[in-house]
């Protein structure tokens, strides 16, 4: 990829991909830096952006992995309470109740990777069991053990809410 | 009205929708005033962000390495799966230090640079040879800050520190009320010559006088955290009694 054509990307694509970064981080500082591992990712192995069908999808999972790994570096300590960002991401036409989705996002760092990305597929962005499994590639069943076990999660936190939800 | 799905506005806004589907939402768009302020937010955000050319260089001019800060299992001598984000393994990072940078720092810190030469009574604690700039993106403008530079709620704040040779690195803000921050997750190892650290700081409403402290060398720890923790428990004193061997210092004023 050429700098030119990364900075193309950088422009179309930079601010959703830094937004998404800070909802799941809930830090603008690491979401900056995760911003730059995603586009240092994409200058390298660009191929996969150029032929995917949805370049904004391609770019969100490479972004929702650094997010994870990040997460799993640092724990919770650098994270900021939900209520000290920013919620625009939150309150568009969702699916889900708002409280349903700050939930999600609070759980998202007892959960293994996978189980991240199918809580953020299915209570952020309101994808169906259908539709995370074509995602991310794996089948239905896979997508309705994880959300089951999400709802486990939400149950030690004395919460039945994703469980009802899913 | 069926609104389109946040993630088919964000696609719409990145140009990212094939065409019929594109069509089908500029038309909702046009007619629905939430979907409008979404858009319009998003267009005000991507206004704020880093300009495109700068941010591309930084990575192309880096070798595509990936920023050590960020401490990801990928950034060095690590495994990265090769299911991960799809991508291949058989190209990891080397260890070479990432660089961040917008093309405006180099000019920036080149002026700093004079002003330190210039004025060299400001009430800083240098170590000799080590100096930094703070940089302040309001909107789009960008500015390397003197001592005693202004801020406001919204600006965001970047550190570029200048080092004679590889050394630790530390920094922190504390504010009128000491309240202290940490610049950076942790100290972090920096090489020789002029380097913007990572990430950045975004004044917060109400504005309030800082102090921005960085430190070097053995004084890149927690002890000094400590120390200037301490400091400004009570309120930070007005002499520079309290400045801890080993840092520098800029305050930053309140417009």
């Amino acid at each position: 990829m050429t700098e030119e054509a990364l900075a193309e990307a950088y422009r179309r694509f930079g601010t959703c991909v830094y937004r998404r970064c800070r909802l799941i981080l809930r830090n603008e500082i690491a979401a900056e830096d995760v911003v730059q591992v995603v586009f240092t990712k994409l200058w390298r192995y660009g191929h996969g952006f150029e032929q995917a069908e949805s370049k904004l999808a391609w770019l969100y999972r490479v972004a929702e992995r650094c997010c994870f790994d990040w997460m799993d570096r640092a724990g919770s300590r650098a994270t900021e309470p939900l209520e000290q960002i920013d919620r625009s991401a939150l309150t568009l036409h969702a699916k889900h109740p708002v409280e349903v989705r700050e939930l999600a996002l609070r759980l998202l760092e007892r959960l293994e990777d996978r189980g991240k990305q199918v809580a953020l597929l299915h209570f952020i962005d309101g994808l169906t069991q259908e539709e995370i499994a074509q995602a991310l590639g794996c089948s239905r069943q896979t997508i309705g053990k994880e959300l089951k076990r999400l709802g486990e999660h939400a149950a030690q936190l004395g919460s039945e809410i994703l469980r009802e939800e899913a | 009205m069926s609104h389109p799905s946040q993630f088919v506005l964000e696609r719409h806004a990145c140009d990212d929708l094939p065409a019929g589907e594109a069509a089908t939402t500029r038309q909702h768009v046009s007619a629905c005033p939430g979907c409008r302020r979404f858009l319009d937010r998003l267009l005000e955000e991507t206004q704020q962000r880093p300009p495109a050319a700068g941010f591309a260089g930084a990575i192309v001019r880096a070798g595509g390495v990936v920023p050590a800060s960020a401490e990801l299992p990928c950034a060095e001598g690590e495994q990265m799966p090769r299911e991960r984000a799809g991508l291949p393994h058989d190209a990891r990072p080397t260890g070479r230090r990432w660089h961040r940078g917008w093309t405006a720092l180099a000019a920036g810190l080149t002026l700093a640079a004079a002003a330190w030469l210039l004025f060299p009574g400001r009430p800083t604690n240098r170590l000799k040879g080590a100096g930094f700039v703070v940089h302040r993106q309001r909107g789009q403008a960008q500015e390397a800050l003197p001592t005693e530079g202004t801020i406001r709620a919204g600006d965001a704040l970047r550190l570029v520190v200048v080092v004679p040779e590889a050394t630790p690195i530390a920094a922190w803000s504390v504010d009128r009320a000491g309240r202290l921050d940490r610049w950076l997750f942790e100290p972090m190892s920096v090489p020789a010559g002029e380097q913007a650290l990572p990430g950045s700081a975004v004044v917060q409403s109400p504005c309030q006088d800082l102090l921005v402290v960085v430190a070097t060398g053995a004084s890149a720890s927690m002890a000094t955290e400590a120390r200037l923790r301490a400091a400004a428990a009570g309120g930070l004193p007005g002499d520079s009694s309290w400045i801890p061997p080993g840092t520098m210092v800029q305050r930053l004023r309140c417009e």
